[in-house]
């Protein structure tokens, strides 16, 4: 059984990464139909001549508020933290818009994308799966993805939960990077939900059942899981 | 030196407001959770100012339920919802249906907890 279930990840695996490609290539016409100029910078959504993307301080980038315009980015490779953002603007774009013909131009073109981040592209653009085959995954690490615990293992350990509960087979799962960090992002930031303090201070002190109850819905959320 | 918050018009306060929110969701989208909770601590300083306004004038946050910027709308939907809530989560699941993560994400979350009983936003925590 295991055997099969590898097998059809293979498969699956060689699947998405065509369909990454036909996606990639139809993003190359539409950026060359929209006359696409890498290096023009655009202001903020919400302001009079809202547009795409522009530097906001730093390394900042913001990208399309609407995933089915294609997003821009410059023909340098900018700072790191400003290649994820472009990267999970590509890939949420190209996940918007199941573009449909095949050619890779515009990464090859602006080929630091495709050096630095393909894979994580390349994983957000998985469907979901069921938590079998997402903890079956856990065994096999892969580039592009992340093993994630379903009860966060800092807090868990912090309130003294065995090893044996936080490291077994049922809490981990492996998950597309960019999934990973939005799903710890969330259990970090400030949230009113819960009166201002985060997820994670929130749940602090809460019973394992509620913690894995709230980090199967955030895979759920994410669209991870089934 | 910064203004204090109470000299500032309500009007104002929005707009500081629409500010900070804007530079969150730039912060949220970029993992950058250390800057995301400073700007929000400061956009929740102006939702508790405005609701210690003869009035609660937190009502003057209900326009942004519309506005261009996803984050703004997340915000907005946060500082008001116990006093708007059928309008809050008609926008909460637009949000969740229509934006891009991570603030489909956030609105998702928002979502989720409210039906498993987490969250406080029904009871006004401001």
């Amino acid at each position: 059984m295991e055997d099969f279930y590898r097998e059809i990840a293979s498969l699956r695996g060689s699947l998405v990464s065509e369909l990454f490609w036909l996606r990639a290539r139809r993003l190359g016409d539409l950026l060359r139909k929209a006359n696409f100029n890498p290096n023009q910078p655009r202001v903020p959504a919400g302001e009079p001549d809202g547009g795409q993307w522009t530097l906001v301080g730093g390394s900042g980038y913001r990208p399309p508020d609407d995933p089915s315009e294609p997003p821009k980015f410059p023909e340098q490779e900018p700072p790191t933290r400003t290649v994820n953002a472009i990267a999970q603007a590509v890939a949420r774009y190209l996940v918007k818009e199941m573009p449909s013909s095949v050619v890779v131009d515009i990464f090859l073109n602006v080929n630091w994308l495709a050096q630095n981040v393909k894979a994580s592209i390349q994983s957000y653009l998985d469907g979901p799966k069921s938590l079998e085959q997402l903890q079956i995954d856990a065994e096999t690490p892969l580039p592009g993805y992340n093993i994630h615990h379903i009860v966060e293992q800092g807090s868990a350990r912090i309130e003294g939960f065995a090893e044996s509960l936080i490291e077994a087979s049922e809490n981990k799962v492996r998950i597309p990077v960019y999934k990973h960090w939005q799903i710890t992002g969330w259990y970090a930031r400030s949230n009113p939900q819960f009166g201002g303090i985060s997820p994670r201070e929130f749940l602090r002190n809460e019973p394992w059942d509620v913690k894995r109850a709230t980090g199967l819905q955030a895979l759920r959320d994410a669209g991870v899981l089934k | 030196m910064t203004k204090s918050l109470a000299k500032i018009t309500t009007e104002e306060l929005v707009d500081r407001f629409v500010d900070l929110s804007i530079r969150e969701g730039i912060a949220s989208f970029e993992f950058d959770t250390r800057t995301f909770n400073r700007l929000f601590a400061r956009h929740s300083a102006i939702a508790r100012e405005l609701r210690s306004r003869p009035g609660d004038q937190r009502f003057a946050l209900f326009p942004l339920y519309k506005h261009p910027d996803m984050q703004v709308r997340l915000n907005a939907i946060g500082s008001t919802f116990a006093l708007n809530r059928e309008a809050a989560e008609r926008e909460l699941r637009f949000i969740a249906r229509n934006a891009p993560d991570p603030q489909g994400f956030d609105a998702r979350m928002s979502l989720s907890m409210l039906e498993l009983g987490l969250s406080m936003l029904p009871d006004d925590p401001w």
